[in-house]
């Protein structure tokens, strides 16, 4: 056959020469159909609510999600509340990212109230130890965004977001 | 009407501070689920709505910040935020169950994230202008949403 040189591909049509042009896939980004935020407990997903209803109206694939939200959990105590967050895509996939317990959670917990004091730096809901301190800022110094940090910066952040919910740092408890 | 003069929604929540006005208007008129609202609760749900989104994504612009720059004061900021976004979080759910107070209350304390925040920046003498902007926006956030629900209780 014939090479075609430069003169002849000048004379050819516009058509045949796209023809002949290798095709070009692009990414499009899919289409949101919705975005879903829910607590769920580490390690307890279960295709019933609050995660049933909340997925099934998209007609996300509740297993899936179930197994691989247990999956990425289970470095973490049961039950410890998991938020997580769920973009449901239009052709009825999903992706969905999970955070650790925010230190608040932490804090709460450690100190068994509900929630802070109703006037932050007047009225003490509770008291905690340094150790509690410590002992949280290892829990989240797992998060990947704070592995390099020391664990000394960590616990001043600590200590400041327990001052704002009323609960008092002591050296040690009595 | 939700926009407009005093008497409309975002003009209740907006002239409770002359200050605050033109940019607490200006950032609830660029919602549409906010220009949507018919009443308060409404109102309120879509303004908690708005500060649960924008603060998770200054939640993630301040962690990417803090893997890149492994910069102490910025992963505190990051912690910070991560508290912000859960009390905005509570927040909306206790309005839903009609808990108005504690609502009301939680909408308030978030705003003292990004007022630790700054204060941690400031204490590294660390200036940036994102940082900054992002604490400005979400303390206006709070005090958007403090007053929406306190018209509720």
């Amino acid at each position: 056959m014939k090479q075609l040189g430069p003169a002849h591909v000048k004379n050819l049509k516009p058509s045949l020469l796209l023809r002949n042009l290798p095709s070009t896939t692009m990414s499009v980004p899919k289409a949101v159909a919705a975005t879903i935020r829910l607590t769920v407990p580490a390690g307890g997903a279960r295709p019933a609510p609050p995660v049933g209803p909340a997925l099934g109206q998209y007609r996300l694939n509740l297993m899936a999600f179930c197994k691989d939200f247990n999956a990425r959990t289970q470095k973490y105590k049961a039950e410890t509340p998991m938020a997580v967050t769920i973009t449901a895509y239009k052709d009825n996939t999903f992706e969905f990212t999970v955070k650790s317990p925010p230190v608040s959670w932490y804090l709460k917990k450690a100190a068994g109230v509900e929630s802070g004091s109703s006037r932050p730096g007047h009225v003490t809901a509770s008291s905690l130890s340094v150790r509690h301190v410590h002992e949280i800022a290892k829990a989240k110094q797992s998060d990947p965004y704070l592995q390099n940090m020391p664990l000394e910066s960590i616990s001043k952040s600590i200590i400041g977001t327990a001052n704002s919910m009323g609960i008092k740092i002591v050296k040690d408890l009595d | 009407t939700v926009f407009g003069d005093g008497s409309d929604l975002i003009g209740q929540i907006c002239n409770e501070n002359p200050e605050k006005k033109i940019e607490c208007t200006n950032i609830l008129r660029a919602d549409p689920t906010v220009l949507g609202a018919k009443n308060l609760l409404q109102l309120s749900e879509a303004i908690l709505n708005l500060a649960v989104n924008k603060t998770e994504k200054a939640e993630d612009f301040l962690k990417g910040l803090a893997n890149t720059t492994d910069v102490p004061a910025i992963a505190n900021c990051a912690l910070y935020y991560e508290n912000a976004v859960e009390r905005f979080m509570n927040s909306l759910q206790k309005l839903k169950c009609q808990d108005l107070k504690v609502a009301n209350y939680l909408a308030a304390i978030a705003g003292d994230e990004p007022s630790s925040c700054e204060t941690e920046l400031s204490a590294a003498h660390i200036v940036n202008h994102a940082i900054s902007a992002v604490n400005h926006q979400t303390s206006l956030l709070s005090y958007i949403a403090f007053v929406a629900t306190g018209k509720l209780s």
